[in-house]
């Protein structure tokens, strides 16, 4: 399993279109990406449970991937949320 | 006219918009629906946040558009999540960016955990609001979990 940690810096949080293009791109991967914060916690693709979570502006989220191609989907998800949120 | 407004929403609400192996989707808003392809945000039109329809409304209230429990409500007041019969996962988004009006303008009338019914009120939106910060007012209503059921068909008349 690979882990890390991000802060949101995105001013909207994590919202319906940044949730939906990181489904998107986590899907690419046969991997599972979570997202857990403040012992809640959601899988990428799933987007209600996700935007449920209220990720804000300034939380850090813990990002859990594991699978055959966790290290290339870790990065993957790493560079979208650098350059997305 | 009252009477008028109450019949056009219980016919409404009873019109699937989304129809899939799990259930139907009613319509929750007046006004004209396409296919979520015709959505004008990229994004949207992409069948990113899953497939649907778009409604381009002509009333400013969200009815419940079948049986379930409230899953999600944006801190930003635009966006209402509703888990309903077989595990189907509905958003409502109201308005194209409407997240930079943080809040302004949408009176969501449920909270997290609610249990709602088919043509319960669960948001009112300000229009005037809405154009007024520029963007489009199209309703978005998405099975944002569409890629789990097979023969999902949406859009006007799909009874």
């Amino acid at each position: 399993m690979k882990e890390f940690t991000y802060t949101i810096t995105d001013p909207l949080g994590l919202h319906a279109r940044p949730a939906g293009l990181l489904g998107r791109e986590a899907k690419k991967f046969s991997s599972t990406t979570t997202f857990i914060r403040d012992g809640r916690s959601a899988r990428v693709g799933a987007l209600m449970k996700l935007m449920g979570m209220g990720i804000k502006q300034g939380d850090t989220v813990t990002v859990q991937v594991e699978g055959d191609d966790e290290e290339a989907c870790a990065s993957a998800v790493e560079k979208f949320l650098k350059e997305n949120l | 006219m009252a009477l008028d407004y109450r019949k056009c929403v219980e016919e409404m609400v009873m019109t699937p918009v989304i129809l899939c192996s799990a259930g139907k989707v009613g319509q929750p808003v007046l006004g004209k629906v396409i296919p979520y392809t015709e959505i004008g945000d990229p994004v949207f039109a992409a069948g990113t946040l899953g497939q649907g329809v778009g409604i381009e409304p002509e009333d400013n209230v969200i009815y419940a558009p079948f049986d379930g429990e409230v899953s999600f409500v944006a801190d930003s007041r635009h966006a209402i999540g509703i888990a309903g019969p077989g595990g189907m996962d509905l958003l409502i988004h109201v308005g194209m960016d409407t997240v930079a009006m943080k809040g302004d303008g949408f009176e969501p009338l449920v909270r997290e955990g609610d249990r709602v019914k088919m043509g319960q009120k669960i948001m009112t939106f300000d229009r005037g609001k809405i154009k007024a910060a520029g963007h489009p007012e199209t309703v978005a209503v998405l099975l944002t979990n569409s890629g789990d059921y097979d023969g999902v068909k949406f859009g006007e008349g799909i009874l």
